[in-house]
């Protein structure tokens, strides 16, 4: 009978288990059966918790917890400039008269907040570059989209520090929350940001506040194509 | 044969080499690039851990391709 070892240099051996002194044997194996030797410590939950915003999912290991939501609805929470002919258009300004703008998001994008939690002693911490937003288009290509409040790699800027509280679901919530009611501004704001933005993000005056605009068909092209281990920690969408 | 798998986002893909690929000539790969959508502004992890462009990457590695945070202006 024969056991196959994968040593932790990343080769592996075969050995005849049945003998009293064991021979080993190096042996070329496919990438796939090294990753049938090792062990799957990532479990994912799907729609695990509800929340103000959403169903929750976790990806959780021994060393964090990754936890996403799905919006279909984004807030922004801006100030706006209104055009004579009714439109409405964010324009990121750090103060002013800031408005709350319902964005729905385009069937074709799936929109995923992200949170990343690690064990901090007795408690749990958000890195506070430990967030982020991503939009997933055609064949899961993610996104990072024309936001003023994002960096290239997705990661959302908070304007607050690490967040440690004392359960991770504590402190999943505590992050999104404040995601959703924070106010964008003009930080990491540029002038490409602003173009898209502007094309994608657009609304009209109504009698009873503001009204989103469909989103251009082709949202992607507004967008740039970013990514960050984090998605993988998105349950099976 | 070489293969490598690489990830990015939620997109993944497995490559065969008959060298060893290094790290830099993986993030200059155009093909890649289209197939899993990255650009320059990018790192690349091994378990979590940045490797430099220098690094060849043995046979059956498996790589995290992940864009790089811009800073504050």
């Amino acid at each position: 009978m024969s056991e196959y070892v994968l040593k932790s240099t990343g080769r592996v051996f075969r050995r005849q288990a049945d003998i009293v002194i064991p021979g080993e044997t190096e042996i070329e194996v496919n990438p796939s059966m090294i990753n049938a030797m090792v062990p799957k410590s990532r479990v994912k939950l799907s729609n695990f918790m509800p929340s103000p915003y959403g169903l929750v999912g976790a990806s959780i290991t021994e060393q964090e917890t990754i936890f996403s939501v799905r919006l279909f609805n984004l807030i922004l929470n801006c100030t706006i400039a209104i055009g004579d002919d009714g439109s409405a258009s964010p324009t990121w300004q750090h103060s002013g008269t800031f408005v709350e703008l319902i964005w729905p998001v385009p069937d074709t994008m799936k929109l995923f907040y992200c949170a990343r939690v690690t064990p901090f002693g007795t408690t749990y911490k958000i890195h506070s570059a430990g967030t982020y937003l991503f939009a997933l288009g055609v064949k899961n290509r993610s996104y990072r989209l024309p936001l003023p409040n994002i960096y290239d790699d997705g990661h959302i800027c908070t304007g607050v520090g690490d967040v440690v509280m004392h359960s991770p679901v504590e402190a999943f919530l505590d992050c999104l929350t404040r995601f959703m009611k924070s106010q964008w501004n003009a930080d990491l704001a540029n002038e490409p940001m602003r173009t898209r933005a502007a094309q994608l993000f657009q609304f009209k005056v109504v009698p009873d506040g503001f009204k989103a605009l469909a989103a251009p068909k082709e949202w992607a092209s507004l967008c740039w194509e970013a990514s960050n281990s984090v998605l993988e920690g998105i349950p099976a969408l | 044969m070489i293969q490598v798998s690489i990830r990015c986002g939620m997109r993944e893909t497995t490559r065969q080499y008959s060298a060893s690929p290094s790290v830099g000539e993986l993030k200059a790969d155009r093909d890649l690039r289209d197939e899993l959508g990255f650009s320059d502004n990018v790192r690349v992890l091994v378990n979590g851990v940045e490797q430099p462009d220098y690094l060849r990457l043995p046979n059956g590695s498996a790589v995290t391709i992940e864009t790089a945070a811009n800073t504050k202006a």
